[in-house]
């Protein structure tokens, strides 16, 4: 940080990083520069949403039909469970990470995070953590198969697989952690001049909550599966109802964990729409502060309902009740983002460019989501729609068009910024309706097979449901071939796209795009901007 | 970053720190002690 501004400071001769990023691969392995540690957590994030998508390819593939198809059961257990582990610790959370890194510090006007080296070696972090997560299908009894949720008994039974995924968690949880702090600590304390706590860019406030809620509960899922370690191999009897343990009282720490994760991966998508709406409908977010507050409010409800996910255990009435309440209430904040996004579009000056497209997407996708949510929050609903496909349709809702439409409305947004040239308009637009198409095909049909009782994380079921799974795995294989365009468009712009502009989109009025060129310079704000 | 921000934010990186460790064994030792 202080090499960065102080870089006139040192003698000639020095490879000092003032006059760019040195070459080759200790670039990447040494760099403390936020824009590089932003790319590498975007390339990292891609990887996994590939290798992750695969493994959703293969599901799909074995459900195509009834019957066991391809895989053993065991086999197909352990596909889900890392398909689910992958996908939010390996993809969606890096992916916003990334987004923080580039972003954070060009819209507060700070010239880097706060604690370079340590934002290092929070990415590192994640490359043996998810060595850890995938050689668990190498290992002696193949991968952990309990599900990502690892409720024991199933979790205190299973081969070396669950000691590694276990590392692997407690690594990514310090990675998380960490740059968490190095988040919140750049924006309370490196903002430019007159770039109040209010003026901030809805993206900064919604990452601002999300790194306290990631502090607040990362620990606690760390402490349930330090826990499941102990149970496994130091005689120890948390959870294990042998040992006079009790295997709920995980259910309880692990979604005390597992709700506010929810937010932890939805609200700075919130913030990237914020973001994407008002710059292409041209006008200022409607109800800027009230955003700030629903944001907040909707983390703060995230503590007290996670009850909801267990409805089924034997909770009293009135605990049913209470989650049951607390969870409906989470749709009024909710409702004020959905509603002020819609009032910023309201007469605005609209126009529909790939980021729009996804944000309009995610708008009318996530409601979706939300509404499910609502249903499934019903205590007496949930008892029998409780581990059914209606479920798996609910979150994937919630996290595909949800957070996912958001990372790639972003990716398209800020690629100009980043790079320094335009995508194919066509093309992103090609990526987007197929998109939208293959996923309503994959996922609003489970809605139809939860609701008729078909359950969750099995290989085989019953004859009833073979039509709409048959339509559910074509929609989901084309979601998954069509996610191949974005790759494409970006890797043909990077090398030929047109030259973008400093300020690509009209509408556009945070500082990255009102103060810096595009490509965004390897330091930027080295003297800070002042904010009027 | 000047002196003073840097121990503002040395002290703000520490403060969330100690909270997450604190969390961590909160979860583990009242778990420890009686559920």
């Amino acid at each position: 940080m202080s090499t960065a501004i102080h870089a006139h400071d040192h003698p000639h001769g020095e490879a000092h990083e003032h006059h760019g990023p040195p070459r080759g691969i200790t670039r990447w392995l040494y760099t403390t520069n936020h824009k590089d540690i932003g790319t590498m957590y975007l390339i990292f994030s891609c990887v996994m949403f590939f290798v992750g998508g695969t493994m959703a390819m293969l599901i799909r593939a074995e459900l195509f039909k009834p019957g066991l198809q391809l895989f053993n059961p065991q086999f197909f257990n352990s596909l889900t469970t890392v398909h689910g582990l992958v996908m939010i610790f390996g993809a969606i959370m890096p992916a916003f990470v990334g987004f923080a890194n580039w972003l954070v510090p060009m819209q507060v006007g700070a010239a880097d995070m706060a604690f370079p080296r340590m934002n290092n070696w929070s990415f590192w972090l994640l490359i043996p953590a998810s060595i850890l997560l995938m050689g668990g299908f190498l290992a002696p009894g193949g991968a952990i198969a309990s599900g990502w949720t690892l409720y024991p008994p199933l979790s205190i039974q299973q081969g070396i697989s669950m000691d590694m995924t276990i590392l692997a968690i407690h690594m990514l949880g310090a990675s998380s952690i960490m740059g968490s702090i190095n988040i919140i600590t750049t924006i309370l304390n490196m903002r430019a001049p007159g770039m109040t706590l209010m003026k901030m860019p809805l993206f900064v406030w919604t990452w601002l909550i999300t790194a306290y809620l990631l502090i607040a509960v990362m620990p606690v899922l760390a402490g349930a599966i330090t826990m499941l370690l102990t149970d496994r191999h130091f005689g120890t009897s948390f959870f294990s109802a042998a040992g006079g343990g009790d295997p709920t009282m995980f259910l309880h720490i692990f979604w005390f964990f597992g709700h506010p994760e929810v937010y932890i991966m939805i609200l700075p998508a919130f913030g990237i729409i914020s973001q994407i709406i008002p710059a292409f409908a041209r006008k200022p977010l409607f109800g800027y502060a009230s955003m700030v507050y629903a944001t907040a409010s909707i983390a703060l409800l995230s503590f007290i309902v996670w009850g909801h996910h267990m409805f089924t255990v034997g909770m009293p009435a009135a605990g049913n009740l209470f989650f049951m309440y607390a969870t409906i209430l989470i749709s009024v904040p909710t409702g004020v983002k959905v509603f002020n996004w819609i009032s910023t579009m309201w007469r605005g000056s609209m126009s529909f460019e790939t980021p729009m497209l996804f944000a309009i997407g995610f708008l009318c996708l996530f409601t979706i989501g939300g509404f499910s949510g609502l249903v499934l929050a019903i205590a007496p609903v949930d008892i029998t729609l409780h581990n059914t496909y209606y479920v798996v349709a609910h979150f994937h809702y919630v996290l595909v068009s949800g957070a996912l439409f958001a990372i790639m409305g972003g990716v398209y947004f800020w690629w100009p910024k980043w790079s320094g040239r335009m995508y194919n308009e066509t093309l992103g637009k090609w990526h987007f309706w197929l998109s939208v198409i293959g996923f309503n095909v994959a996922f609003f049909p489970q809605h139809f097979l939860g609701l008729a009782g078909m359950p969750r994380r099995i290989p085989d079921y019953a004859l009833q449901f073979a039509e709409w799974n048959m339509w559910s795995s074509i929609g989901a294989w084309l979601f998954g071939a069509s996610q191949l365009l974005l790759v494409y468009n970006l890797v043909t712009s990077a090398r030929s796209g047109r030259a973008a502009e400093q300020k690509q989109w009209e509408g556009a009025d945070s500082l990255e795009w009102t103060h810096l060129p595009s490509p965004a310079p390897y330091h930027t704000f080295e003297t800070a901007p002042v904010i009027k | 970053m000047d002196p003073g921000q840097r121990r503002r934010a040395i002290v703000t990186a520490v403060a969330l720190a100690v909270m997450a460790v604190a969390v961590y064994l909160t979860v583990i030792l009242k778990m420890a002690v009686g559920g």
